[in-house]
């Protein structure tokens, strides 16, 4: 399985707990677009 | 309407907005830096944006009306090469638009120009404010005026303008084959210099900037793992890597990931000091690309951006991306988070935009990702 879908399913903890610590600390919000550019900050994906 | 213009249509359509959330100015070509990787050209000229093309930048956002707020970045060049006065006169254009809560200001600026009249201009106006710095002084080394002389000194004496006068900043970070084995190092840095958020570029060719060493792969995912593990050490740091990862899998894993997949590409219109524009790629603004027109797509003092973005599927590097952007679709196993290659790199690296992985996609998007995995134990790490 490609291991971005291992991520999406797997039930470890390590990844429930990171996630809650980092998703604690960010609006769970829908992006308005996707900011495809690499070069500077993400403004879009701030709010 | 013939058939292969509806499809163009309907290619682009399915991808991109018509509308913008965000619009690129640049404020002068010029920048008073020399750093090694830098992809700009044209940085050693002085061009100023004219009155008429801010006025015709507002316009084209009043146009859109969209209730959401349009992010204006002010780039460069380096923004505040621009003396501060006729900076303030080019902001005044958008003011009506922005206390009716239809923009927001935003900076990417090297700081070495930053003074106490800057900050209160900066807050005056609301600005989000982006340092771009690469860490501690020995990372910096990249980083140089136009004698060589690095800029580090400059650039933290401004940084410390900036938290005297309380403005949040966030920073972006280069990082370079000479940093990136220190990932520990610089989240130790970031974390003590006060911004809100980190953002690792990994450096790639791009623009004028072709011919120096890239990142190694394997040491891109080391670098992420150094990152991922030094995050608890300083959680109050946010990176913008992994808090994107982290919104990404937070929607996937909750049965919601269509939050994510169903959103288009934002044009992302970038606007020259003449008035010309550039969609997809801020990085292509100026690029001697005679086959492409130098990507310059039309231009805001004889059509609105809506008028633009109308015909935009007609464009032929933007038909180009679609194919890209169907290739990586069709292709790689990190689309459903990644959305796709940098329309830039594609063609940097590539000369293609219909080309699709490139070295944005492996260092950044699949070695996060797969670092990620290791790090929780969802995948063995590979053997060092």
């Amino acid at each position: 399985m490609p291991v971005l879908e291992l991520l999406e399913t797997t039930t470890a903890t390590t990844v429930e707990e990171f996630l809650a610590e980092v998703t604690a600390a960010i609006p769970d919000v829908a992006p308005e677009a996707h900011d495809n550019r690499p070069t500077w900050d993400n403004w879009s994906n701030k709010k | 309407m013939d058939t292969s213009a509806r499809t163009r249509r309907m290619r682009f359509d399915e991808r991109i907005g018509r509308s913008f959330r965000t619009v690129i100015l640049q404020p002068t070509s010029l920048c008073n830096l020399d750093c090694d990787y830098c992809y700009l050209p044209g940085r050693k000229k002085r061009y100023e944006i004219l009155p008429t093309v801010v006025k015709a930048a507002a316009a084209s956002i009043a146009e859109q009306n969209d209730p959401e707020p349009v992010g204006v970045v002010w780039h460069g060049g380096e923004p505040t090469a621009l003396p501060i006065a006729t900076f303030r006169q080019r902001v005044l254009a958008f003011e009506d638009l922005r206390i009716a809560g239809l923009i927001e200001h935003s900076i990417q600026t090297n700081a070495t120009l930053l003074t106490e009249q800057w900050c209160a201009l900066f807050r005056t106006y609301r600005f989000q404010v982006g340092v771009s710095v690469d860490g501690p002084e020995a990372a910096n080394v990249n980083r140089v005026d136009r004698a060589g002389r690095p800029a580090f000194e400059k650039i933290m004496r401004c940084i410390g303008v900036l938290r005297d006068h309380e403005i949040p900043f966030s920073v972006i970070c280069v990082v370079s084959p000479e940093t990136v084995g220190d990932p520990g190092g610089l989240m130790e840095f970031f974390a003590g210099l006060g911004c809100t958020q980190v953002g690792f570029n990994i450096e790639e060719l791009e623009g004028v900037n072709d011919s120096r060493d890239v990142v190694d792969t394997g040491l891109a995912e080391a670098f992420w793992a150094g990152v991922i593990a030094a995050h608890h050490r300083f959680p109050d740091l946010r990176v913008r890597e992994i808090d994107q990862l982290a919104a990404y899998l937070n929607k996937a894993r909750t049965g919601r990931k269509e939050e994510w997949t169903g959103v288009k590409h934002d044009p992302i219109p970038t606007i020259a000091w003449n008035g010309d524009l550039v969609l997809m790629s801020p990085e292509l603004l100026g690029i001697d690309a005679p086959e492409h027109r130098g990507f310059v797509v039309g231009n805001v003092l004889k059509e609105s951006l809506s008028a633009i973005l109308r015909r935009a599927h007609d464009v032929p590097y933007i038909a180009e991306l679609l194919d890209g952007l169907d290739g990586c679709e069709s292709t790689c196993a990190f689309w459903d988070f990644c959305r796709g290659a940098h329309a830039g790199n594609r063609y940097f690296e590539h000369g293609s935009f219909a080309a699709t992985e490139t070295a944005h996609c492996r260092n950044t998007r699949q070695a996060l990702v797969t670092a990620f995995a290791a790090a929780t134990a969802v995948i063995q790490p590979k053997e060092k």
